[in-house]
């Protein structure tokens, strides 16, 4: 019920009223609304619990989206409506709706080493090679996989790590013996 | 001739003596003897009724002895019916127990040939796990040792040359 007023919002805003640069806009400022979410816990507390009054949770949001329009009155209505909490644990499935809208493909990028420049430059001229330039591409730095990629391009999950080509090789063989 | 009248008067008074003493008994005779007739008869059926009632006593434990003997006799046979009952039961059961223990016997011998069997493949399996383990463990280390700048960027150009063709493929 509530996620599907959720999305009668959602809808009303990006259907046809917003211009793609605005669009632009109000996907970034849900990004950077979802990202200081997740990373500041008291603002997190703050606007999930009931306790607060809805003005100070409005105030929040207009300092954290303060340069975006349209992510402020999305972001109000769903306090108005008491809805942010759900918002918020559905918050994937909208920015992906979102991306979907504007062409946009969320691919983040595991690498050994995210200081080489240049290969992170290879990285992106290839992955623009295959997917468009229209991409939101995040690094992420891990040494267990000793060399190579791994690429979660949005649903799909892409292992050229040589960790993951030890691991399927360990796969195999155990296979092989059971 | 005094003595001769002496020797009559004695005989003449023991005459006389001797007929009080008949006269005596007569009387005593005609007076006791219906008494001592019914006396004597009574007693006679007294005894009479005495020894009927023994007779009969007699006879009931007899009756009693020979039924008591037959109870005894019919529980012997019983008895030993019983005993050669229970005796085959017990037969039975003996060599049911024992045909249950070699059953047993050889499940169990089944079973832990089966049991050694698995716990053996089991065994083989984790020492070929644990080789497997230090295998890919050494192979880790080593590729780590050995990785360097060009080798990953030609790792990630060929795995870029895969993704793409999957995509292709896929699209």
């Amino acid at each position: 019920m509530s996620s599907a007023t959720i999305n009668d919002l959602f809808h009303a805003l990006t259907i046809g009223t917003l211009s793609k640069h605005e669009l632009e806009r109000l996907y970034a400022g849900l990004s950077n609304f979802i990202d200081t979410f997740n990373s500041d816990r008291s603002i997190k507390s703050c606007l999930i619990n009931d306790i607060y009054p809805s003005s100070l949770k409005i105030d929040i949001i207009s300092e954290i989206v303060s340069d975006c329009k349209h992510t402020r009155n999305f972001l109000e209505a769903l306090i108005e409506f008491n809805l942010l909490k759900t918002f918020v644990d559905s918050r994937e499935f909208f920015l992906k709706k979102l991306r979907m809208i504007l062409g946009k493909i969320k691919i983040e990028v595991t690498t050994v080493n995210t200081a080489q420049i240049e290969k992170l430059q290879l990285v992106r001229e290839n992955l623009e090679n295959i997917w468009g330039e229209n991409l939101e591409i995040t690094f992420k730095e891990d040494s267990n996989i000793i060399g190579g990629l791994i690429l979660q391009v949005e649903d799909k999950f892409f292992d050229g790590s040589l960790n993951g080509k030890i691991n399927e090789l360990k796969n195999l063989n155990l296979e092989g013996e059971l | 001739m005094a003595n001769e009248l002496d020797i009559v008067g004695q005989i003449k008074f023991a005459f006389y003596h001797l007929l009080n003493l008949i006269l005596f008994f007569g009387v005593l005779y005609y007076l006791l003897k219906k008494p001592i007739s019914e006396f004597f008869s009574s007693r006679s059926l007294k005894i009479k009724n005495e020894i009927d009632k023994a007779t009969e006593i007699i006879d009931d434990a007899q009756k009693t002895y020979d039924e008591n003997s037959q109870k005894i006799d019919l529980i012997e046979s019983e008895l030993t019916e019983l005993r050669n009952s229970i005796d085959s039961v017990t037969n039975k059961k003996i060599s049911k127990i024992i045909e249950n223990a070699h059953l047993m016997i050889d499940k169990i011998k089944n079973d832990t040939t089966d049991i050694i069997k698995l716990e053996s493949i089991k065994l083989t399996n984790d020492i070929h796990i644990e080789v497997l383990n230090k295998s890919i463990e050494f192979t880790r280390y080593e590729l780590m040792s050995d990785i360097d700048e060009t080798k990953d960027t030609m790792l990630i150009s060929s795995f870029f040359e895969e993704v793409k063709q999957n995509v292709i493929s896929n699209n």
